[in-house]
């Protein structure tokens, strides 16, 4: 295989890290893949615009808010300067973008493998009964609610604690009907309406990464638990584990909606139940640690992505930790300019 | 034995790794024993009477500790 040109999103490696940076590493680290990545920034200061190790190149490109078309003119252009055989998207905030425009893309001969628009409404999250009830699980009683009234009415039906969610981003958990209120007015402030309340379920916060192949088998799984979390509840430490039933109800998913892409599934286990807390339609900011216990679904989903042929086994040994840590990175004001100034390195 | 117990990995310094869940405990000597007794097949008394002459201590004592062992193996969920 030639070298390959993959532009790849969401290289925002902060304390609230985007998936870009682990997917890159993945990419580089596959011996059989040559390839060169561009990383595609919203802000200049996105750190992974300075790992010139992993991004040969890095774009700036405008929010998808903005208009399809800015966007899709940004993409053409960054193909024109570094070439885009392939595109990796990683946010949830930009993927209807990508999904709208697969069609031109590919037209364009850009290639990508995403779930269909169908598909990647799944991941909101009142739309979780039903692809628990598909993949054979549970999924928690929960309310949707557009008011104090609502509210109440919901924490009543479900008692304390709960979980008070936005449609899409933010969960945190609620004692008392105070702080249920305090949670539903910030969400609701920052994401809009409606507000998740979710009965809290105890037990193992275990989560699953894969790759649908878009025909209804995986190209790779790998299951892991927290170990420990930010402030921002984001993964900090973790361990592979291998809990078959679990493993079982992802395949039943990804085989009963043809899953197409990456997709991390977030799971409660308590002794034989299992229930589904969340699905998202894209490889996690932990990406990386599948890779690194030798399931690379970056570089497999880029071959899918190609129309060849990969490697889909889910080998990997229970036991290994990943540790994540913080690292610096000693750069030159000429990137950040030419970030700011030309909108790339 | 419960198929949660008996998927454990245990190494010799007491550090019990579960496969399914990614939980890990640190057992100290008796809880080793005990365990070991477990995998065995051996009911409550068996296990209290093995404590008693392994530790040379008496039967009411063990009876107790391994009442309350077996108390925190059921919170922890690694029996039934």
């Amino acid at each position: 295989m030639s070298t390959v040109a993959i532009a790849v999103s969401g290289i925002n490696a902060s304390d609230n890290p985007a998936p870009g940076t682990g997917v890159a590493r993945s990419l580089k680290e596959d011996p059989n893949l040559e390839c060169r990545i561009a990383g595609l920034a919203y802000d200049a200061l996105e750190p992974g615009v300075y790992l010139d190790w992993l991004f040969e190149r890095s774009f700036m490109v405008p929010y998808p808010t903005a208009s399809d078309d800015a966007l899709l003119q940004r993409i053409l252009y960054v193909q024109q300067q570094f070439g885009m055989d392939v595109v990796v998207p990683t946010l949830d905030s930009e993927l209807p973008f990508y999904v709208r425009n697969a069609e031109k893309l590919k037209a364009a001969g850009i290639r990508a493998l995403l779930p269909t628009e169908d598909q990647f409404r799944l991941r909101a999250k009142d739309h979780l009964q039903e692809v628990a009830a598909q993949a054979g699980i549970e999924a928690p009683a929960q309310r949707l609610v557009s008011s104090h009234q609502e509210l109440i009415d919901a924490v009543q039906a479900l008692g304390f604690p709960v979980m008070i969610k936005g449609a899409l981003y933010k969960a945190y958990v609620a004692h008392t009907l105070d702080a249920a209120m305090n949670l539903f007015g910030r969400i609701a402030a920052e994401w809009g309406y409606p507000v998740i309340v979710q009965q809290r379920v105890e037990g193992d916060e275990l989560n699953v990464i894969g790759l649908g192949d878009g025909e209804g088998g995986d190209a790779g799984l790998v299951a892991a638990r927290k170990l420990s979390v930010t402030e921002l509840g984001k993964i900090w430490t973790g361990v592979t584990i291998r809990h078959p039933q679990l493993e079982a109800a992802v395949r039943r998913f990804v085989e009963a909606f043809r899953w197409r892409g990456g997709f991390e599934m977030e799971c409660i286990v308590r002794d034989d139940r299992i229930w589904l807390i969340e699905i998202n339609p894209r490889f996690p900011a932990w990406v990386h640690f599948a890779t690194g216990v030798g399931v690379n679904l970056p570089a497999r989903l880029v071959r899918l992505a190609l129309g060849l042929d990969t490697e889909r086994a889910s080998d990997y040994p229970t036991g290994k930790l990943y540790v994540r840590y913080t690292m610096e990175q000693i750069s030159d004001m000429q990137t950040f300019q030419n970030m700011i100034t030309r909108g790339e390195t | 034995m419960s198929d949660t117990l008996s998927r454990m990995a245990l190494n010799d310094e007491g550090f019990m790794f579960d496969p399914h869940t990614g939980e890990s405990f640190l057992i100290n000597e008796t809880a080793r024993f005990l365990l070991d007794g477990i995998k065995q097949g051996q009911d409550a008394e068996a296990l209290a009477a093995g404590l008693s002459e392994h530790w040379a201590i008496p039967t009411e004592q063990a009876s107790r500790d391994v009442t309350e062992f077996l108390q925190q193996l059921r919170l922890l969920r690694l029996i039934a």
